[in-house]
């Protein structure tokens, strides 16, 4: 430290030369509070994407039904097609072993790449409920030209159940 | 001036190694960290980078084969030429659909509807046509489409479909298109009277346009074709053949394959497109420490169905 007075220069000695040990320990502290949060909050954000990612990939397991759904041809006068026949249907192990981010037939030869091996796969269940709705000529029960289907896939993943529902309604392709 | 004696007497040993010691271990530490963190944001971006292959392949897809307007064909791209794939089942079982997939490919094509309806204002030259007539004239006003050779003409009216191998523009937002066949129908498009005495005020007769479109993996990229050489493939695809990249990180080489309602059916309606698009962050270097896979199973059907049309 210097102090200047008048033309004089005095150099003084510094009152204290190092940190405390308590000072030591409260800084080593507070970065490690930093540093754990920090790791903490990224592996957070890995988790969010990882569990977006099955999202999305639920929601593609829901819209493939609700397409399935959407496009049998049903004509007034046929027969109402299977895929709509009122009630639930559970697709589920052990019955049928639905995945997630997996496909069992990709090891096929020529069908796989390096990378092939580095999915994690989830099981997941599919429910299917189709109910009869009062359509637009008042027509309700098997007479109904009008349903609703709700699609719902569940999967646990990491501990946690997760599940995404999709709902859509149906008439027939005439009248 | 005063200058005061410095007292600069140096550490010792023990201080030295104690403070080496101190340093290494806190060098360590945030060596640790850091390597964590950049793993971490690393294995985080790359996540995402396959998560947003598979979300935007999909939606981009789900939008255009729904609108397909006819069956789905397999074909096999190698970068110059494109063949078609004969769809035979296989024994492999699709858990989501019960059902048998064929074969598989790196790519389908279909037909969707790019125009349309627009009116039929008579065969270029004249209001009206005759069915001998092998060109027909539109008006496209209010369309952002305009017909080019591949395309296919359908006219509700008679159920016909005609392929094009011609597109002229002539007056206005008008179009001369060549048929391959001629119309085998008459037509009046303006007020006047029928060959068989029947007298029409403004008559509107309609078509519409599809055009041939596909989907193809090829260099760990999902390309879409918005005008696709039509088959069948000469050498040298054609000129507005681009390709458009809807995303890249797609690792799967065959993606594309039909199904079959059993594992020994010789027909399938060729209506559900299978696809199981596998993604990866071909970037992400790390390898020490894996990064996941993004695999998308589907099956997108063409909501019209039955097709529109007859060919492909």
């Amino acid at each position: 430290m210097k102090i200047r007075i008048a033309a004089f220069t005095i150099i003084t000695r510094p009152k204290w030369r190092a940190f405390t040990l308590l000072e030591v320990c409260f800084a080593l502290a507070v970065f490690s509070l930093y540093a754990v949060a920090s790791v903490y909050s990224l592996s957070q954000a890995n988790r969010f994407a990882s569990t977006s990612r099955y999202e999305t990939l639920a929601l593609s397991a829901a819209q493939q039904k609700i397409d399935q759904v959407m496009a049998v041809p049903w004509s007034v006068m046929g027969t109402v097609p299977t895929v709509l026949t009122v009630g639930m249907t559970t697709e589920a192990a052990p019955t049928v072993n639905l995945l997630l981010n997996n496909d069992p037939l990709n090891a096929g030869a020529g069908l796989s790449s390096a990378f092939t091996s580095y999915d994690t796969q989830v099981l997941d269940s599919r429910t299917t409920v189709i109910t009869k709705l009062t359509d637009c000529s008042g027509q309700t029960g098997a007479k109904s030209r009008l349903l609703r289907a709700d699609v719902t896939v569940a999967y646990t993943y990491r501990g946690k159940a997760h599940s995404i529902t999709l709902s859509t309604l149906r008439e027939t392709d005439d009248f | 001036m005063n200058r005061t004696k410095r007292h600069n007497s140096g550490y010792t040993v023990v201080e030295m190694i104690v403070a080496g010691a101190v340093a290494v271990l806190l060098s360590v530490g945030l060596m640790n960290y850091s390597s964590s963190t950049l793993r971490l944001v690393a294995r985080n971006v790359a996540t995402n980078h396959s998560h947003e292959t598979a979300r935007g392949s999909l939606e981009r897809m789900l939008a255009e084969i729904h609108t397909s307007a006819s069956r789905f064909q397999l074909i096999n791209f190698d970068g110059t030429t494109y063949t078609d794939v004969t769809a035979a089942v296989s024994s492999d079982k699709d858990l989501y659909s019960q059902q048998y997939v064929s074969n598989r490919a790196n790519g389908v094509r279909f037909l969707r509807l790019g125009g349309g309806p627009v009116k039929l204002t008579g065969n270029g030259a004249a209001t009206a046509v005759a069915a001998t007539d092998t060109t027909l004239e539109f008006d496209f006003t209010g369309s952002s489409y305009t017909p080019g050779v591949g395309d296919v003409l359908q006219i509700p009216l008679i159920s016909h479909e005609y392929n094009i191998t011609d597109a002229v523009k002539t007056t206005g937002n008008k179009w001369k298109v060549t048929l391959g066949n001629a119309v085998g129908f008459s037509f009046i498009t303006a007020t006047g009277t029928t060959t068989s005495g029947i007298t029409w005020t403004n008559p509107v007769t309609v078509g519409f346009f599809y055009q041939r479109v596909g989907y193809t993996v090829l260099n760990n990229q999902l390309r879409y074709h918005p005008y696709l050489t039509d088959p069948p493939y000469p050498a040298t695809p054609a000129s507005n053949d681009v390709p458009v990249v809807v995303r890249d990180n797609v690792t799967s080489p065959k993606p594309f394959g039909l199904l079959f309602p059993t594992s020994t059916s010789t027909v399938t309606d060729a209506t559900y497109l299978r696809i199981s698009l596998e993604s990866y962050d071909t970037k992400y270097s790390a390898r020490l420490f894996q990064n996941a896979t993004t695999t998308l199973q589907s099956i997108i059907p063409s909501r019209n169905q039955p097709p529109t049309l007859s060919t492909n």
